[in-house]
């Protein structure tokens, strides 16, 4: 079996530009003609596991056209002889309001009809709390500050630490408007 | 033609001059901008000097003495805000290059007003770490206001052109604002008297908010009755405060004198005996040798408080400039902006339990002062850092010196006590501050105290003119 044949590779090479192009312009039709039309057919997103094909499209149907846009890193195609091959890569897109970093696996079979993808995984690398926090309220950290607050946010949770080991009565309320 | 301040020129001694004629309030006003321009190109104690409206107010004031009217207790007195009250006419910058941009302010601050109802004559506005937010006035857009007593070290913050500017003698009367220990910290390193009264005892109306559960404001001078004046004349209920106390205002002033007995004085232990250098628990020794005080007290779960009260600072601060942080965060002081980014982020669980926790420490705080009246505290760690220094030593451990300076003025700010810092010389050394730390509204008995500590001599702010003490050769 010949691994990483040239036409092969080119074959897959342009199969994944045709992808890429689908996805961020979320032509769903074309996606879902990606996947291998089988019950075997799987998918892990983000958020999402998908058994079979139906539930890929039905996916695909519903997903809002938003923050597809991304930037592809480190893309590795390896072929298996003339009818298998696996994509992974690492891609960077923004995902509410916050910058992330994620990877992707995907594992093709040429079939009668033509290279299918017969399974996905699409995962984020895990974000820290900070950013996690900060996209929530609409905040992006400037590059030279993170590792700054990130230490702050350490330190602080130093500092209340023994405050948090200290058990208060549920009687007890805050002084709203506050007397000494 | 100017005339100096002498070391004894107080607020009070020169509003007496100045009504019974012996210098006009224009005088002592020329003297004090001419003592500005001397003095202020090295300390940067001021961000904006109000020479032509000063001139004009102190004529004003001459005027009035000339009819045979009296302007009041600060007749003519010079004084100078910190650059986060409001002055009708000019922008409130807050130590920030952000609210620069802003419009002026249509009305003075709440103390201002009252300063000038009582004849004293605004200078001008002094500088601040940015939002406040610091222990030094390391500010980056204004530069580092420099202490008297060694233009190398810092003033303290964040009030330090407040504190700066009176050890200086520019002028013999501040205002400044206390959130965690920012009139306390610059008082202690810069050798002169500073009162953060109770909470919401002195209006905050036209000041510029930093962490509002814990926002004072209060006075700095040279002497006790100066304090004891300014606080008179500024505290009361103000329905333009949403936090101030409806309690009417009680007269310090004719209590001054009654000296300490009747007192219970303790020393604190624990928390505020550790941390700090030996001089900074020489100070209070000294003090409380003087005052012979024995007795020692310990303040429950200190810790817990300051921890509480750093958690709320960070939340309460982070949020009021999100809108800020969000769209112009490079605008902001590098040397802030990460601790308002992070204070924007923490968990709201830990404010929650910060806030709760500060009922529970009033209450035992409550309960201790059923046993003493006063207690004595280090106000600072140690003596007035280097300009620039990262960290300091205490026990054994580097630490940074920032965040650290603070810590044994938190835990009080955190509940809202009275306090009075006095300063404490060693010949040779530094200032050092000792906190005389009252109960609830009982502002007359820690001033009764430093009335006694400065009368003994164990006490005093002398004005220091730095050009005399070393030449200053420029930046660190």
């Amino acid at each position: 079996m010949l691994i990483n044949e040239p036409a092969v590779m080119d074959e897959v090479l342009s199969l994944h530009h045709e992808y890429e192009t689908a996805l961020v312009s979320n032509n769903v039709e074309k996606l879902t003609a990606f996947f291998w039309d089988s019950a075997h057919a799987l998918r892990f997103g983000v958020a999402e596991s998908l058994y079979g094909s139906s539930e890929i499209e039905a996916f695909r149907k519903a997903r809002p056209a938003l923050n597809l846009e991304r930037e592809v890193l480190n893309l590795r195609i390896v072929t298996f002889g003339s009818q298998c091959a696996t994509v992974t890569l690492e891609f960077k897109r923004m995902a509410n309001g916050v910058p992330r970093h994620g990877r992707q696996s995907q594992v093709w079979m040429k079939f009668e009809e033509g290279w299918k993808i017969v399974s996905a995984h699409v995962s984020f690398t895990p974000t820290l709390y900070m950013d996690a926090a900060a996209g929530l309220i609409g905040l992006q950290i400037p590059a030279e500050y993170r590792e700054g607050v990130r230490q702050n946010i350490e330190r602080t949770s130093q500092i209340i630490a023994p405050l948090l080991g200290f058990s208060i009565s549920e009687q007890t309320e805050s002084a709203q408007v506050f007397e000494p | 033609m100017t005339i100096p301040f002498i070391p004894n020129d107080d607020a009070t001694a020169l509003s007496v001059d100045i009504r019974t004629r012996k210098r006009s309030a224009r005088e002592v006003t020329v003297a004090a901008l001419e003592t500005i321009r001397r003095q202020d190109s090295n300390l940067n104690c001021f961000t904006m000097v109000l020479e032509n409206e000063a001139l004009a107010q102190a004529d004003a004031i001459d005027s009035r003495i000339v009819a045979g009217d009296d302007p009041g207790p600060l007749a003519g007195v010079p004084f100078a805000v910190k650059n986060l009250f409001d002055i009708a006419g000019h922008t409130t910058i807050a130590g920030s290059k952000i609210h620069a941009e802003k419009p002026a302010a249509d009305r003075d601050a709440a103390v201002v007003e009252r300063l000038k109802g009582a004849g004293a004559v605004l200078l001008g506005a002094l500088n601040m770490d940015e939002y406040a937010y610091g222990f030094t006035t390391e500010n980056t857009h204004y530069g580092p206001t420099r202490n008297p007593h060694d233009p190398e070290r810092v003033a303290g913050g964040s009030s330090g052109g407040s504190a700066a500017a009176v050890a200086a003698g520019m002028v013999p009367l501040t205002v400044g604002s206390d959130t965690n220990g920012s009139i306390r910290v610059p008082a202690a390193l810069s050798g002169v008297y500073g009162l953060k009264p109770t909470y919401g005892r002195i209006s905050r109306a036209g000041a510029f908010l930093f962490a509002e559960s814990f926002d004072h404001v209060g006075p700095f001078a040279r002497s006790v009755r100066d304090i004891a004046l300014a606080f008179d004349l500024m505290h009361g209920p103000d329905p333009r405060d949403p936090v101030a106390s409806k309690r009417p205002a009680e007269a310090v002033l004719p209590e001054l004198e009654l000296g300490t007995s009747g007192l219970r004085i303790a020393v604190a232990d624990g928390y505020f005996s550790s941390q700090g250098t030996p001089e900074a628990f020489e100070a209070v020794r000294k003090v409380a040798k003087a005052l012979d005080v024995q007795q020692t007290v310990t303040i429950p779960d200190a810790e817990k408080a300051r921890a509480a009260a750093y958690i709320i600072t960070a939340c309460e601060g982070g949020n009021l400039h999100l809108p800020d942080l969000r769209t112009r965060p490079h605008d902001f002081d590098p040397v802030v902006v990460e601790r308002f980014l992070a204070g924007t982020l923490l968990p709201a669980s830990w404010y929650s339990h910060a806030q709760r926790f500060r009922r529970v420490f009033r209450d035992s705080m409550r309960e201790l002062f059923r046993t003493v009246d006063v207690i004595l505290a280090p106000a600072t760690p140690c003596s007035a850092i280097r300009i620039g220094q990262a960290t300091i030593v205490l026990d054994g451990k580097e630490v940074p010196s920032r965040p650290n300076l603070g810590v044994f003025t938190q835990p009080i700010s955190f509940i809202g006590l009275p306090v009075m810092c006095v300063p404490v010389f060693e010949p040779g050394s530094l200032p050092l501050g000792v906190q005389v730390i009252g109960a609830p509204y009982r502002e007359t008995s820690v001033l009764r105290v430093a009335r006694q500590l400065e009368q003994m001599g164990v006490s005093c702010a002398p004005m220091v003119v730095p050009e005399l003490i070393t030449a200053h050769e420029g930046p660190a």
